[in-house]
């Protein structure tokens, strides 16, 4: 059975009714931000790594470059691990298709390697990536390492995809492959109306080896 | 790997457009429930039967001289991934969508049913029957001991799983096309790393041994066949590259051919290639494209011959290649 209440609602209640028993010096508040700090988290649920992974893409945090076709994207993210604790220089290998759904395994168009900074974040540039062949919806892939936490490989998709019919919730299980909505991020636009960028925001977490 | 392209090994319409020595003939027609079709196949080594994952989630096996249905197996409603007869042809394996890994006798009784971690990419029989390797997705390849019913063995963790595994012939080796790039060779007595092949840039999806366990037979989607020393895990060969993914390899029992099947990767529902190289020399000797149906799983059998099989709504077919 599930509690109804959250991971803070229940922290904060301990607090308040003072059952909460640490010794510290810290008042409630600061013990509050301290064990957000560290809170736990659930690992990213992973998914299939797909037939076109290639080995030693550029470092690059430019997957597209001037003048590619297609909707301009921009994802960034944290790599954190279950305790909640942000894997500075954890690798990801992020690789898709163009915007019409091609990979290109001759070279490394839209494959890239990168490394999360100081505070476990990344990001890139890209363009949304198209539909390939035989798979339902739109998806970048990933794969993510760090010295003491099980490699994560897993598939970022796009609530904005036409497949979910702006339904994410409902419609995500249309591609077999999705097994989490949680994969299914958010997308927002910015940018000049002659200049729209498509952002997401995809956090990630990694479990302990 | 084999969920990515669902209905692929369905889109390679048999063609007759071979060389004459390879000319594929008609042995045998299977009517098939309505609304069912055949999704794979797999061929019984003394080429008798045939087992046929079907849309329906069932594993029909029909004996090929008097196509006669023999038995309708399932995996407790699970699509099935892959199915495999054993070297001897006494057990049939089926690895489902869910984790499910069952062996059938030839009688149909089910004698092993195990359960994984997750969905069955790739599964193999040692030579003997004794063993049976899987690999879940994503997770280590498994080794079971059929006899004793226990697990053997569980082989160092890839990022991605397997997507093919095998057994020499001669129990020597056994070898897996890993997610990861690699390929691997370990000594099948105890399953210690023998090699590593790290040449390889993008995912190897095929791989077979050669009849005398000398050589490795891979191919993948770099549309490369290459054939490496199992002793050395040196690669000796490469076959000419192909615009096209490389999806299945089989050796001949002479060990003087190889087919391989392809898919275009941009064009999945477009019909896919079966071509058959001479594994000495590295040159093609035919080219099996199409017209109808669907090429969807084939073997080499005792006597040398190539049995694919096609499906149609209605039925599936079985031709031959000499």
């Amino acid at each position: 059975m599930s509690t109804p209440f959250s991971r803070r609602e229940i922290l904060q209640k301990s607090l308040a009714l003072g059952t909460l028993v640490i010794a510290s010096s810290h008042g409630p508040s600061a013990m509050l931000h301290a064990l957000e700090q560290s809170e736990e988290r659930k690992p990213t649920p992973p998914n299939d790594l797909g037939p076109f992974y290639k080995r030693l893409a550029p470092e690059t945090t430019s997957l597209r470059v001037a003048g590619d076709p297609g909707m301009p994207l921009a994802v960034s993210g944290q790599i954190f691990d279950t305790r909640g604790e942000k894997l500075s220089g954890a690798v990801l290998e992020v690789w898709q298709t163009n915007h019409v759904g091609h990979y290109d395994v001759e070279g490394y168009r839209y494959r890239a390697k990168l490394i999360a900074d100081a505070s476990g974040a990344y990001k890139f540039d890209s363009v949304v990536p198209g539909h390939y062949p035989d798979r339902v919806c739109q998806h970048i892939h990933y794969l993510v390492t760090a010295p003491g936490h099980k490699p994560l490989v897993t598939q970022l998709y796009f609530a904005t995809d036409p497949v979910f019919e702006g339904d994410p919730d409902k419609n995500f299980t249309r591609d077999p492959l999705i097994h989490s909505r949680e994969l299914v991020r958010p997308v927002t636009l910015a940018g000049d109306p002659k200049d729209i960028i498509a952002k997401v925001q995809f956090e990630l977490c990694l479990e302990r080896a | 790997m084999r969920r990515f392209f669902p209905h692929l090994i369905a889109v390679f319409t048999l063609a007759l457009s071979a060389l004459a020595a390879d000319s594929p003939t008609l042995r045998q027609t299977f009517p098939l429930p309505s609304a069912v079709s055949t999704v794979f196949t797999a061929i019984s080594p003394n080429g008798q039967r045939v087992a046929a994952a079907c849309s329906d989630a069932k594993i029909r096996l029909w004996d090929i001289v008097s196509a006669s249905l023999q038995n309708t197996l399932d995996l407790k409603g699970e699509r099935p991934n892959i199915v495999r007869f054993s070297p001897d042809g006494a057990l049939l394996a089926a690895g489902g969508s869910d984790g499910a890994l069952r062996v059938w006798d030839s009688s149909g009784a089910l004698r092993y049913d195990f359960k994984l971690a997750a969905e069955i990419d790739a599964i193999a029989f040692s030579p003997d029957g004794t063993r049976i390797a899987a690999a879940p997705n994503g997770l280590p390849v498994e080794i079971r001991e059929l006899g004793a019913n226990k697990l053997l063995a569980s082989l160092p963790a890839t990022f991605g799983g397997s997507a093919s595994l095998a057994f020499s012939r001669d129990g020597r080796w056994f070898a897996s096309a890993d997610t990861d790039t690699e390929i691997r060779i370990f000594d099948a007595r105890d399953f210690t790393l023998h090699a590593r092949i790290t040449d390889l840039l993008l995912e190897p999806l095929a791989l077979t041994f050669s009849p005398d366990g000398s050589r490795i037979i891979a191919g993948g989607a770099d549309g490369v066949i290459t054939l490496i020393e199992t002793n050395t895990g040196k690669i000796v060969k490469s076959l000419p590259k192909q615009a096209d993914v490389v999806f299945v390899l089989r050796a001949s029992p002479d060990g003087k051919s190889v087919a391989a099947s392809y898919f275009n990767p941009d064009q999945i529902s477009a019909p896919g290639r079966l071509l058959i190289w001479d594994a000495i020399t590295g040159s093609l000797r035919s080219t099996v494209s199409t017209t109808e149906g669907g090429f969807n799983g084939g073997d080499y059998v005792h006597d040398g011959t190539l049995l694919v099989t096609s499906s149609s709504e209605k039925e599936l077919k079985i031709w031959s290649i000499r």
